[in-house]
Order: C-alpha cells, then structure tokens, then sequence
C-alpha cells in the first residue's frame, strides 16, 4: 500500500464504476472508508489487492464506458484499489486505443478509415464527416459526441464502417456499416429522430457468408441454418456429439488425431497446432486468440457471431484434450455483437451442464472467461495478449520462454486462434485422414477466406487450400468497382500485394510462400485500376506506426522512418534523390525484418516490399 | 539479546504526539537527479499528520502551524495523510531550507548502535495566531 498519489479524486460516477468490477473498497487503505480503529493499527491490502492486478483492464474498461474517459482522479482510485503504481496504471490506460486519457465527450464515432472500407468509399465519407463536423477529433455542436478516424474495424464485408460507443449508465455500443455520411452526421449532431437499433449489430448471414447453406461446407456447414442464440439448435443440427465421441475416445486420441491431421494455426503466423498440444507440456490455461485485428479479417468474427457454440464447444475439447481447466477468450472490444453472443452462449452452457465441474456428466472440469480487448492491434501477439490479461501494457515478451513454457502468468499455456479451434471440431469428427483428405500435404482442410475491396460479393468464403486466387475471386462474384483488376492484398497490411498476373497460385501455405506472400489469416482484398496503390502503402505504413507498442527499438523507429519516408516519395520532395529514399526504405524495411522481437516489426515493411518490387510506383524523374 | 528501550524523548501532555522523521518518495539522496524535474508528487514540505488530529486539535488541512518540540520549534503547513493513525505526524528532513526539521529531533543516540533518534520525537501542534496569519 505504499504508493502516493496526487491530489485528484474520483467522482461519485467514477468510484461506482470500479466498485462495479472490484465491489466496495474495505478500508481505507485501498481507497475506502477510514475506520481509524483498524486502519490505524494494520496496513491492510498487499496482495489480496496486488493478486488482483488482472481486473485493471476490466476496470479501465469500466471506467471508459460509464464516464467516457479516464480522469487523473479515477486513476487514483484505481491505483489505490489494486495496489498499482499509479504511473503504472497511466502507462496501462494511455497504451490502449479505445480508452482516453483526456477529457472526451461520452458519445464516439469511431470511423474506419483503413484499406478496405477506402474500397469502398471510406475517404469520401470521411471528407464528409470533416466538412460537416470539422475535422476528426473535434467534438459535435453540443459536445457530447466527437468523431475519431480507427484502422480496421473488422466489418469489410459491409465497408464503409463505423463504430458508435456511448458512455454512460446504460453503455452501449452501435455497429453502423454500411454507413452513409447523413446517417453518421446526424447521430454525431444528436439529430437522429429514430433511435438506432438497440442491438449492437445485425448478422445477416446472406451477406456476411454468401456461401451459407451450399452443401460441402465443414466450417461454416451451420452458418445460416441455426438461430446462433440457441443451445438447443445447435444441439440439433449436431452440436456437442464432437465433444462426446472425444470424451469417449480420451485425450491422448484427440491430441494424436489433431498431430496427424496437420493442422496449421489459422491466425496468421501458420504455427503447426499440434505441436502446442503436447502433454510434455503439462498446460494449464488455453487462450483462444480472437483479438482479430489484421486489416481486412473478419472470419473470427463470423464465427463468432454466426456459431457462438462451435467455438465454445471447440475451446472444451481444447481444454479435454490439453489438460486445461480454465481458459480466457480475449475477444477484440471492437466486435460487441460477438461479445454479447458469447457471454450469452457461455451463461448458457454453464447452466445447461456443458461448461463448469461435470461436463455432460462426465466430471470434465472446464471454464470460460470472456476478456475483452481495448483496442491495440499488437494484443493478437500471444505473449502481448498474455501481457493484457495480466493487466499491462500489452507488449510483447521475448521468446524464449514460450507460451508453452511459461504463458499466462507464468504458467504454461496454449494459445490458438478462433478458426484453428472450429477445425478441431472437423478433425474430431472425420479423424485425421479424413480431414487431411481435403487441401494438400502442406495445408491440410480448408480455409476461410475474408474477401473484400473490389469484388461483387464480398464476404468469409471457404475453401479447400489448393484453390487458386482466380478461383477465390470468382467464387465472390468476380471482380468488383471498375472491374479492372490492378492488384490484390493477400494476408492484410502485414501480407503482401500481388499483381493479376499471379492470380493462378494456389492458396496454401506453401504456395503463396512462392511469390513471397504470406497467407496470413487469410485476407484477400481486392483493388481495382482506380486505386492509387501509393495511398494504400502509406494508410498500411501509417497503421504500423500508430499500432507500434515501441518495445523494441527497430519497429519504434522503423515504423514512423518507414511512413515518412513513403510520404515523401508520394509528395514528390524525396529527401536526396527518389533512388535514395527508396533503398533507404529496403534498409529500414530490412532491420525491421531482421530485429524486431516480434511479428508486427518483422511483418511491417511486408507490403511495401512486396508493392515496390512489382510495380514502379515511383518512377525515377529523367535528367 | 536486546531489549526493547522506549524513546528517550517521551510523550506527555504538553508534547502529545510522536513525530517520525524520514525521506520522501520523489527526494531521495541529493536531488542531483530528480530536483531538477518537476514531480506532481512533490509539494511545499508540511507536516503530515492524521485527519482525526486535525480535528482534535483544531487545524484544517493546509493550514500553517507552529510545531514545538523541547528542543526548538519550526513553521510548516499541515497536510492531512491517511497513511498515519492518531497520533503520529510525519516530516521528512529533504528540505532544511524549507522547514529545518532537525530543530525538533533529539541529539541523543542508541549506546548500541550509534544511531540518532530521528524517528521518535514528542511534539505539539500550536495555531498561528492570527496576526501573524495574517502579516504573512
């Protein structure tokens, strides 16, 4: 209890919303009532307070959506209640994108101004927005609202988007995509005559999965056909017999099949699956990665939102066959429908018997904690996302130790992303060799595809690795805005841009490798010829440099040399010679690659690389 | 063994409270290194002491005091803290040119081990009269 504060108080607002996640304060030590007779004798908290250092985020959180923004006097509060340094605690609330640590009206647009939704008109809304409301960052006539420009908010298949979040009492959050600029004006202006819908979005799945029903389809088989509420629909159309027929065939079964079957971690860095499973191991926590923040991927979130139960059921088997008891969810706070679905689906399973101490009367022992994200795109790192949970800046940690070894707190841990675990659910239920029937050696199974930018029918597609670009691009409906294809971005801005000659390769692991492109998560956004491709590297360059967590020296500096650099190629003033800036960006480029401690450094300079090798996006002036 | 002796300076009615002497977070050593920074933690030094003395002897929080022990006496603001019981005041001795702290504490020393009293000196708090307030 030795810390010191500064003068700042909580306000009554404040002091509630704390008390809401910690409950009251029992003395005055953590920030309560003084009751002298106690007080006075014994310093009381230490690590009852400290043992809770993983509430902080939630907390923030708390904080966030009840007030709009993180006083000096809240924090206070806070530092006293968890025992938390308070320069600490600033450094946790200052690193996260969604909370303000400067006064900030309760009502936020936040605007998607990234490379999918400037497909589709975003900059246009945006200019709108600025020549109405001024520009991004000021708050609206009354002051109660204020627009923000965000990077990718996960809704590409319906871009533009926006996301609205209101602080107050009731919190609430309003998915807005697509959105037009009248619709935008008027909720920032508070004119909106009819209230918005008070869900937080709508999952339609007719344009979320254009796919939806056909037959053949093994991970989106129940998109479109349950209602995603519903325990029971679920159950109906085949849900937890998976989790049955590994309960009876024990765990050792499941972790050889899931070895066998080759599966390749879905979440982008393409980490085979099995290997994390190994009993060597002794795991104690599973984490499922579903802090989806790659520009231009949402397959997690139609996952999550079309078939709560699948991933929940996915995550049990998960927990069966590594030994885990408890598991966290860390779901990106961008996604409130996929939230709310899940906290729904997880209340449901614990009281239908299908999560907690004796799972479908077995005596499997399995829990799941839902954590939510606040915005900062280097928490889908696993040793970041471990950071966030314990309540810190979400940095990355160096390896080794890796998460298997030493994870979340401490402890060994699995992680693996949303999609990876949905396929445990196939291997389970076809065993290995019929999983791996499908795809090719390399990649195994199939994939989901999140395809968007300038294509007829964007959307999460499914396919069997082995499926060409070409065929991916037509399976969407072709090409989409002039029709003429310029250049597609595979993997998202840590991927890489390929040109229309390079359409015919296969989309496997292995494939893509050949023309230098990482198949990442799967995004696959489409541009056509109208698209300045310089823009598009320089929104990329500027998203690394803000998502930078500035751990490590190379990605701080190379992140910000990177867009400058690139800004001023775009402008036409290089700094000596346009030869000059551009091997200056292959240097920076190279010792991100090189030195970073983590993806996000090594990945940062991916696109641009790939973009200024095949196209000559900067010509050499002639003497 | 060594047993347990009482401070030398004790407390009576006239001296009713303990004052313990020590550093402050942000004023450690010389201040070569921090004093040149600006801190929101570092104040004017003042004389923290408990809120229920504040009330009992009839001081607000802020108010400027005269603080006597049998050796001499300074002038310091008085800072409620909620880290002291009743009872106990603290000051820290960072800032003789702010308030000489040191004036109050006693010369006497432990036979065994050589150190000073620092941490336990009997002090009274006394109101400024209110001309003096008031000429200041």
């Amino acid at each position: 209890v030795d810390i010191h504060l500064t003068p700042d108080e909580p306000t009554r607002e404040e002091r509630e919303a704390v008390d809401s996640v910690l409950g009251k304060a029992e003395s005055g030590w953590s920030g309560g009532e003084r009751h002298i007779e106690l007080d006075g004798r014994f310093a009381v908290g230490g690590h009852t307070d400290w043992a809770r250092r993983h509430l902080l985020l939630p907390v923030l959180h708390a904080i966030q959506r009840r007030v709009g923004w993180i006083s000096p006097g809240a924090l206070n509060y806070v530092s006293k209640r968890l025992d938390v340094p308070p320069a600490e605690a600033f450094g946790v609330a200052n690193f996260y994108g969604f909370f303000s640590t400067t006064p900030r009206p309760p009502r936020v647009l936040h605007v998607c101004d990234d490379i999918a939704c400037q497909t589709r008109g975003a900059q246009c809304l945006c200019e709108n927005l600025e020549r109405a409301l001024g520009p991004a960052g000021s708050p609206g006539p009354d002051g109660k609202t204020i627009w923000l420009r965000t990077s990718c908010l996960g809704l590409c298949e319906r871009a533009p988007a926006a996301l609205l979040s209101v602080a107050g009492e009731q919190p609430w959050e309003k998915v807005i995509a697509p959105a037009e600029a009248k619709t935008l004006i008027d909720v920032v202006c508070g004119e909106r005559q009819e209230p918005l819908e008070t869900a937080p979005d709508c999952f339609r799945t007719e344009i979320s999965v254009p796919q939806a029903g056909q037959p053949g389809l093994r991970l989106l088989r129940r998109m479109g056909r349950i209602d995603p509420e519903s325990l029971d629909d679920y159950r109906a159309h085949g849900g937890y017999e998976t989790l049955r027929t590994a309960l009876a065939m024990g765990c050792d079964w499941v972790v050889r099949e899931v070895v066998a079957s080759k599966l390749v971690g879905r979440g982008g860095a393409a980490f085979p699956a099995g290997k994390k499973w190994d009993p060597a191991n002794r795991l104690r926590y599973l984490v499922c990665n579903a802090d989806e923040s790659e520009p231009g991927t949402f397959k997690d979130r139609i996952v999550m939102e079309g078939d709560p139960f699948a991933l929940i059921e996915a995550m049990t088997i998960a927990g069966f066959a590594t030994g885990c008891e408890q598991s966290y969810l860390y779901v990106r706070c961008e996604y409130p429908l996929a939230i709310e679905r899940l906290s729904q689906a997880i209340e449901t399973a614990h009281r239908r018997g299908f999560l907690g101490s004796n799972i479908l009367g077995q005596g499997l022992r399995f829990d799941i904690q839902i954590y939510k994200g606040a915005g900062a795109y280097i928490c889908g790192e696993e040793t970041a996302l471990f950071n966030s949970i314990e309540g810190y800046r979400g940095e990355p940690r160096s390896k080794p130790p890796f998460p298997t070894q030493a994870g979340l707190f401490g402890k060994p841990t699995v992680v693996n992303n949303v999609e990876t675990l949905i396929n445990v659910l196939e291997i389970v239920r076809e065993g290995s060799e019929g999983f791996a029937a499908v795809g090719t050696p390399g990649s195994t199974g199939s994939k989901l595809f999140c395809v968007s930018g300038h294509v007829v029918r964007p959307g999460v597609y499914e396919a069997h690795f082995g499926t060409t670009l070409r065929q991916i691009i037509e399976l969407a409906g072709g090409v989409g805005g002039s029709g003429r294809l310029q250049a597609v971005l595979l993997g998202g801005a840590s991927g890489a841009v390929v040109s229309p000659q390079e359409l015919d390769t296969p989309l496997t692991f292995e494939g893509a490798r050949t023309i230098g492109a990482p198949l990442g998560s799967g995004v696959v956004v489409l541009f056509d010829d109208t698209i300045d491709l310089r823009k598009i590297l320089l929104r990329i360059a500027a998203f690394f440099r803000d998502e930078s967590c500035g751990r490590c020296v190379p990605c701080r500096i190379g992140t910000v040399r990177q867009e400058e650099a690139l800004a001023r190629l775009i402008s036409g003033h290089p700094l000596g010679s346009v030869q000059e800036d551009i091997l200056r960006l292959d240097e920076i480029g190279e010792v991100m690659r090189d030195s970073s401690i983590c993806g996000l450094g090594q990945t940062a300079s991916s696109a641009v690389f790939s973009a200024l090798s095949r196209w000559e996006l900067f010509p050499v002036p002639s003497p | 063994v060594v047993e347990f002796e009482p401070p030398i300076d004790v407390l009576d009615e006239n001296y009713p409270i303990r004052l313990t002497t020590g550093r402050r977070l942000d004023s450690y050593n010389t201040g070569v290194q921090t004093a040149g920074y600006r801190s929101p933690l570092r104040q004017q030094e003042a004389l923290e002491i408990a809120p229920e003395d504040g009330a009992k002897y009839g001081v607000a929080d802020g108010e400027r005091v005269r603080i006597s022990s049998r050796r001499g006496s300074v002038e310091a603001c008085v800072q409620y803290g909620s880290s002291l019981r009743p009872g106990l005041a603290f000051l820290s001795y960072n800032h003789p040119d702010e308030v000489p702290t040191n004036f109050l504490t006693n010369d006497a020393v432990d036979s065994k081990s050589g150190t000073a009293e620092y941490k336990a000196a009997a002090i009274r708090i006394e109101k400024l009269p209110a001309l003096e307030v008031a000429s200041r």
